[in-house]
């Protein structure tokens, strides 16, 4: 099932937050252009063709993030048309992210693929009013979606006391080595199963989930004290083919 | 016999077999029976009890218990601080200064001294771990002045569940003088590279949950006992967890050998066996429990083809 709230770019600020409040799955799609008709496409590609990284921009603007990894990446100097491109279509998404939050935006971008994100969960911040725009370019699947309604609470909470270790364990394991999740968890065949088929045992309707459309961005409420988060998880389809995630987080306490 | 390990470098030799007492604040309202084990357990001689310190209604009972047997001086006492801040998960956002600020672990510390009318705690530690707070708060300076001034003999951190990997850092910076985990037929996470790790660092080692909450004592065909609508396992053994848990516990019926009489005397052995392991706490309310549990950690370590043939038997690590 596709996700029912969609909104496209240049999109009036309030209207959009609006419709984010409104959503009742938390989360919006915005639409985006498929890899091969970006600019950039080249540029995506290479990085890709690279190891898998992780990096937080914190204070840096995109284009100097952007100048940072490709540099170390693919050489000095490399890709600079391409690179600056991308780093002004970051920008106006931070910018869109951060007026619907009413704060600062912080970006992430990643090219590996942390497993513990099969697992349906809220992000959370601890800022009053949060919001997260995720822009996956090149993933052959898009990110779940499923109401609060659908998790079981009691169960979620025994769930994660029991798995919440482990996976991170394995996401730091997965990031270190590049080791398959199969071969990591091959002595937890249940667990894995759930992994791979999004079937945990605390939803309470294993069908009742929308999926944002491969290759378009979404946005979704992060829970906070003041507000409930959307519900969400990937794909096991993304875990060979990662692409890269371009993560903006935005907060404020107004 | 009931044999003893060093703890550490502290000094102390404690019992094999340690008292978790996590299942006593529901017998309490049983006193007698479980006031009967206790007292059995410090006949036997055993040494070692494993306290939550916020749990006062325990730590009164036991402390009545030690008085009465006259045991206050030969009993150590492993404690573990609650955080000020509650959370469900290991919680890293919550500075140390929040969650263990010092003057919280000095009154839990000296509350627990005085319920339990002892000199000294073997060990007071932090509980739920997060490396972060290694160098955030005074928590450090706290414990390090109490074990100077005589009230705990060593300074510890306890993991979270399946955490292993967050004692890492700390047991290599050798600050500390022990660690309490999870350790089980399920869970043999610590013996990768904690343990060792515990070893080079002369750092003592307290095992928990050796039989996974009470699911490694199952009945002889495997079913979990019921537990009652406020035992907090009802909900942690929700449906799906529970068939699994069971249908594990029944593939290990076959590795149950003479002298072992059952999945239990098995998993005590087994959380015994690792060498830098200094004692294991087992929740017990009961004498018949103890006496089993007892005659099952006398009989020592496993050796190496069955602790071998355990290692297929791993699931929460
Ligand atoms: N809310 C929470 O999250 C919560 C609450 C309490 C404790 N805890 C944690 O869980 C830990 C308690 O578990 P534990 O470490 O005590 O677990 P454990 O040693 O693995 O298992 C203890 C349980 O096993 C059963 N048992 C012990 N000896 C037995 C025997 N010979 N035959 C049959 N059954 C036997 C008892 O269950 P019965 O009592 O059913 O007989 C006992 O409560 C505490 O250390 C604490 O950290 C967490
Ligand atoms: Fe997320």
């Amino acid at each position: 099932m596709a996700l029912p709230d969609t909104l496209s770019l240049p999109s009036p600020h309030d209207a959009a937050r609006d419709r984010l409040d409104r959503a009742p799955l938390g989360a919006l799609e915005l639409a985006r252009p498929p890899l091969d008709d970006l600019p950039y496409r080249d540029f995506v590609r290479a990085l890709l063709a690279r190891q898998g990284f992780k990096l937080d921009f914190n204070r840096l603007e995109p284009d100097a993030a952007l100048a940072l990894v490709s540099d170390q990446l693919l050489g000095p100097a490399s890709f600079v048309r391409a690179r600056a491109l991308l780093a002004e279509e970051i920008a106006t998404l931070a910018g869109f992210a951060s007026h619907l939050a009413g704060g600062r935006a912080s970006i992430a971008i990643r090219t590996s693929f942390a497993p513990g994100d099969l697992v349906w969960h809220v992000d959370r911040v601890q800022e009053a009013r949060a919001v997260r725009l995720l822009w996956p370019i090149g993933r052959p699947a898009g990110m779940r979606v499923t109401p609060a309604a659908n998790i079981d609470p009691d169960i979620y909470r025994a769930y994660m006391r029991r798995e919440f270790p482990l996976l991170c364990q394995m996401d730091s394991r997965v990031l270190r080595t590049g080791a398959p999740v199969e071969t990591l968890w091959a002595h937890r065949p249940e667990q894995l199963a759930a992994m791979t088929s999004g079937r945990f045992p605390f939803l309470l309707d294993r069908e009742a989930e929308c999926e944002v459309t491969p290759g378009a961005a979404s946005i979704h409420r992060v829970q906070t004290p003041a507000q409930p988060g959307a519900w969400h998880r990937s794909a096991w389809a993304n875990r060979h083919a990662p692409g890269m995630q371009i993560v903006i987080t935005a907060a404020s306490d107004s | 016999m009931i044999r003893f390990r060093p703890l550490g470098r502290t000094g102390l030799n404690l019992s094999e077999l340690a008292i978790g007492t996590a299942a006593l604040r529901s017998a309490a309202r049983d006193p007698g029976e479980a006031g009967a084990m206790l007292a059995r357990a410090l006949a036997l001689g055993i040494n070692t009890v494993e306290i939550d310190s916020s749990d006062a209604e325990t730590a009164t009972l036991l402390g009545d218990i030690l008085r009465r047997e006259g045991a206050r001086h030969r009993v150590h006492v492993i404690a573990r601080a609650a955080s000020l801040v509650p959370f469900d998960l290991p919680s890293p956002h919550v500075p140390a200064d929040q969650a263990y600020p010092g003057w919280h672990l000095r009154a839990a510390t000296e509350a627990l001294l005085g319920r339990l009318g002892v000199e000294r705690l073997a060990l007071q530690q932090l509980h739920a771990w997060c490396p972060e707070w290694r160098g955030e708060g005074d928590w450090r300076q706290t414990l390090e002045t109490l074990r100077a001034e005589g009230k705990i003999a060593g300074i510890g951190v306890s993991l979270f569940d399946h955490d292993v990997a967050a004692g890492l850092e700390i047991v290599a910076s050798g600050t500390i003088d022990a660690v309490e985990l999870m350790y089980n037929v399920f869970d043999q996470g610590a013996a990768a590279a904690l343990f060792p790790l515990c070893q080079g660092h002369g750092v003592g080692v307290v095992v928990r949950s050796p039989l996974y909450f009470g699911a490694l004592a199952a009945r002889p065909d495997g079913a979990m006992p019921g537990f009652s609508t406020e035992d907090w396992r009802t909900a942690y053994f929700y449906d799906a967890h529970r068939r699994e848990t069971e249908a594990r516990v029944q593939r290990l019926a076959p590795a149950v050998v003479a002298p072992d009489r059952s999945v239990a005397d098995l998993a005590l052995r087994f959380a015994l066996s690792h060498p830098a392991v200094s004692t294991v706490a087992v929740g017990m309310r009961t004498c018949a429990q103890l006496e089993a549990n007892a005659a099952a950690i006398q009989r020592g370590p496993l050796d190496t083809d069955r602790l071998a043939a355990l290692a297929a038997h791993k699931w929460l690590c």
